[in-house]
């Protein structure tokens, strides 16, 4: 124990000095401007998107919107002349029957109906009609900057409201592309950003993976639930309707029955965020599960898991170490592999003769004799035991050396890791 | 406590090889019969299908009474306004176009409502009997594009219970959905793969993205032919319907068991593309400046020697050989720790290492390391 707390301080007295000689303010600010510079650019350059695609959008169907906007004016006028003078005309014509006159009346109101809803069928007519009949004949166009704005971001954030849609051939073509572009584009930010925080998330709960998915599942629901509550005291309708548009939206689904009556900016600002909740909260949790559904019988999962270990390890050493050591960790790795993948060549029988002499060269430290035991046991239970013997081959060279004492602990760690994600694989066997 | 250290690997070992007793026992029954695999993915599918139709049932049930007694109460409230216009006309004591400007904007708020627009549509246009808006077909798409979340809209429930009942569908049934497709499409993924990208994975990504840009021209053209809408139109329809946009501002009469499996292979095939892709191109943005890609790499080719291994040898040499590897892994971590500390040559050590490191990499490329759809260790499913 006295020399294990002696490695330990030794560790963390060693790293303050490499701090202080390594790391200057302008070196920090140099490795955080390289580091977030492409981040920040993706997110200014999905904003840029949206917003372009929005003026192009704009200047595209205004015109289309003008156009039928006056065509509908006239055909209106038309129908309310052509209704007053029928009715004119049969009052005049049949006044002396009155049930004949209320038969036709009945007929031109149909009539006048019919028209009215077919009339009613186009968005901009709905729109002018709205206008007409709650503005006071002030006109509000469809294509607004901020009705594009709405519409442009929920179309690469595939939302899709519907509020909205282009009616002219070139718009419905350069939304085809514009969506083919700009999805990816917006998938990669939101996932980019989403993985910052899973990855401070993980740090935080000490990488427990189960931990972190419930706190996940959590923060999903409730956001979702308060969106929904500040939505509904916003607006002022009940609670269940907002709740069921914030999770309609933040899903994606977007019926595009409710039409919120919020600012543009504070609709986009909840889509991205809780867009970018759903696709991390399904990126870990579902990810989890399908690895071990789709591995399931193939004993691959636990090698994954094993290896995504081993990525986190090195990222954290990178991390911590800055360059150098991180370049000399990844040539580690490099030579570990090749080390493994030679050993797993070479001839077996050779081999197994070489690593039973060296058993019993071993056989007299103390410090390794109840696990030669063991592992004796391990080979008559096994038929692959030439296979162990490489392992043991190329565990026991390093562990000659005295500097290696120290890391007999964290090999009984490793080996308790290990069994713990077998009880886990086991589980979900 | 060196003694106590013993003691605890000990039984760890031993609790060890008895799983792997275990372990072994049923993965030879799962191996005589391979059903194990097969019938857990097929049991996927199944549940997604069962989970989409027991959903149009429910939500059938609730909204269709609802839907009923809005209807009548739409047609009552037609008819007096009605009646009250004529009744305006004819006696004449207010002016025609004050009366018309009234009965057109009490009409125009009533069809507002998307029932009561339905309703007007058959009863008085048509002079049919009432369609209804939510039949087992409609219900059927209905929750298809729920859980696939395209959310067209053509019909949406209207009632308090049948908002809280689709909340907590859409929180169970997207999930579901997006494991299933993406457990699916991870499988097309793999065979593409093996079929064409044993070196590289520019082809099958060639391939996929092809595909992607393919399947909405050619579900246009079927569209179409079959329909009632334009090429154009047609396009536009499947491509924001696989994209999972989903407008809704266009109906094209389809059947409705094509329009579930027009939209979940499409789905699936924009799913298949982001992982591959954007995937990709996530992990290189995310990792950027930090000089952890390159650790992603080789933990992915340590992943492919490991597989390798476990697939030649078996079970218990695989178990056996994984542990190894954690312990090398950290024991290796711990050499570089000490040996930096104990040189304190910081500044030259990245030219060193860098040759070395090159070295290393032109021996693994040197042989067959074989990259699947597998490194890509995050999926991303959003959609």
């Amino acid at each position: 124990m006295a020399r294990k707390a002696g490695g330990l301080a030794a560790i963390m007295s060693g790293q303050p000095v490499v701090v202080v000689k390594k790391r200057s303010v302008f070196w920090r600010l140099r490795h955080l401007t390289r580091q977030g510079g492409l981040h920040v650019g993706l997110i200014l350059l999905c904003i840029l998107y949206v917003h372009f695609g929005a003026l192009f959008f704009m200047y595209s169907e205004s015109p289309e919107e003008q156009r039928i906007l006056r065509r509908v004016e006239k055909r209106y006028d038309i129908l309310r002349e052509t209704f007053l003078e029928n009715v004119n005309r049969v009052k005049l014509e049949d006044f002396s029957d009155e049930r004949r006159v209320n038969e036709s009346i009945s007929r031109l109101i149909d009539d006048y109906s019919k028209h009215m809803f077919k009339l009613f069928t186009n968005p901009v007519a709905a729109n002018m009609f709205d206008c007409l009949f709650y503005s006071q004949s002030n006109y509000t166009p469809l294509w607004t900057t901020d009705s594009s704005l709405l519409f442009t971001a929920t179309t690469i954030i595939p939302v899709g409201y519907g509020y909205i849609a282009p009616l002219t051939s070139t718009g419905r073509i350069v939304l085809c592309i514009y969506a083919a572009f700009g999805i990816p584009l917006a998938l990669v930010m939101m996932s980019d950003v989403g993985k910052f925080f899973a990855d401070a998330f993980v740090k935080f709960f000490h990488e427990n993976i189960t931990a972190f998915m419930v706190v996940l599942l959590i923060l999903l629901v409730a956001y979702s639930v308060i969106g929904g509550i500040a939505y509904s005291k916003i607006v002022g309708v009940p609670m269940i309707e907002g709740v069921y548009f914030s999770t309609i939206t933040i899903f994606t689904i977007g019926f595009g029955d409710i039409t919120p009556g919020i600012p543009v900016y504070v609709i986009i600002i909840f889509i991205v965020f809780g867009v970018a909740i759903v696709t991390i909260a399904i990126d870990v949790v579902a990810a989890n599960i399908i690895h071990h559904i789709h591995y399931m019988g193939r004993q691959v999962g636990r090698a994954k898991i094993i290896a995504d270990k081993m990525l986190s390890m090195a990222q954290k050493i990178s991390i911590n170490r800055g360059l150098g050591l991180g370049m000399a960790q990844l040539g580690a790795f490099a030579r570990m592999g090749m080390m493994i993948n030679v050993s797993a060549m070479g001839p077996q029988d050779g081999h197994a003769n070489g690593g039973v002499g060296e058993g019993g060269i071993e056989m007299s430290r103390k410090s390794t004799w109840r696990s030669e035991n063991d592992e004796i046991k391990t080979r008559k239970s096994t038929a692959f035991e030439p296979d162990l013997d490489f392992d043991m081959i190329d565990f026991r060279q390093p562990s000659g050396s005295s500097q290696y004492l120290y890391g007999f602990g964290f090999d009984n760690n490793a080996f308790g890791l290990a069994d713990g994600q077998s009880d886990e694989d086991s589980v979900f066997m | 406590m060196t003694v106590s250290m013993e003691e605890n690997s000990k039984i760890q070992m031993l609790s060890a090889t008895s799983k792997d007793k275990k372990v072994a026992t049923d993965r030879s029954l799962l191996n005589k019969y391979h059903l194990g695999p097969l019938a857990l993915h097929t049991g996927l599918v199944l549940s997604c299908v069962t989970y989409a139709l027991g959903g149009a049932y429910l939500f059938l049930s609730i909204e269709h009474p609802e839907e009923l007694k809005r209807r009548e109460k739409a047609i009552r409230e037609f008819q007096d306004l009605k009646q009250q216009f004529m009744g305006n006309i004819t006696s004449g004591i207010e002016n025609s176009e004050q009366s018309i400007e009234i009965y057109t904007k009490k009409l125009i708020l009533m069809l507002e409502d998307a029932h009561n627009a339905h309703a007007f549509e058959y009863f008085f246009l048509n002079h049919e009997i009432p369609k209804d808006m939510w039949t087992f077909s409609s219900a059927l798409v209905f929750t298809t594009t729920t859980v696939i979340p395209v959310g067209y809209g053509y019909i949406f429930p209207v009632s308090a219970y049948g908002r809280m009942c689709l909340i907590a569908y859409a929180l169970l049934g997207i999930p579901l959905t997006l494991v299933t497709m993406a457990d699916t499409g991870k499988f097309a993924a793999q065979l593409v793969t093996r079929w064409f990208g044993d070196n590289n994975m520019a082809i099958p990504a060639a391939i996929f993205v092809c595909l992607l840009f393919a399947y909405p021209l050619v579900v246009g053209f079927i569209l179409c032919s079959t329909s009632n809408i334009t090429y154009l139109d047609s396009v536009y329809f499947s491509l924001t319907s696989i994209f999972t946009i989903g407008f809704g501002d266009l109906t094209p009469d389809m059947n409705v068991i094509h329009m579930v499996l027009f939209l979940a292979v499409g789905v699936i095939l924009v799913t298949i593309t982001l992982d591959i892709v954007a995937a990709e191109m996530i992990d290189r943005v995310h990792y950027m400046g930090r000089h952890v890609g390159k650790a992603k790499e080789l933990a992915g080719k340590m992943f492919q020697l490991a597989q390798s291994l476990n697939m030649k040898q078996g079970l218990v040499s695989g178990v056996g050989q994984l542990h190894a590897l954690a312990r090398f892994g950290m024991l290796v971590g711990r050499e570089e720790v000490d040996k930096t500390q104990e040189d304190g040559i910081i500044a030259f050590s990245p030219d060193v290492m860098d040759g070395l490191e090159f070295m290393d990499t032109l021996s693994i490329y040197s042989r067959r390391s074989r990259r699947s759809a597998e490194n890509s260790a995050r999926n991303l499913f959003l959609s």
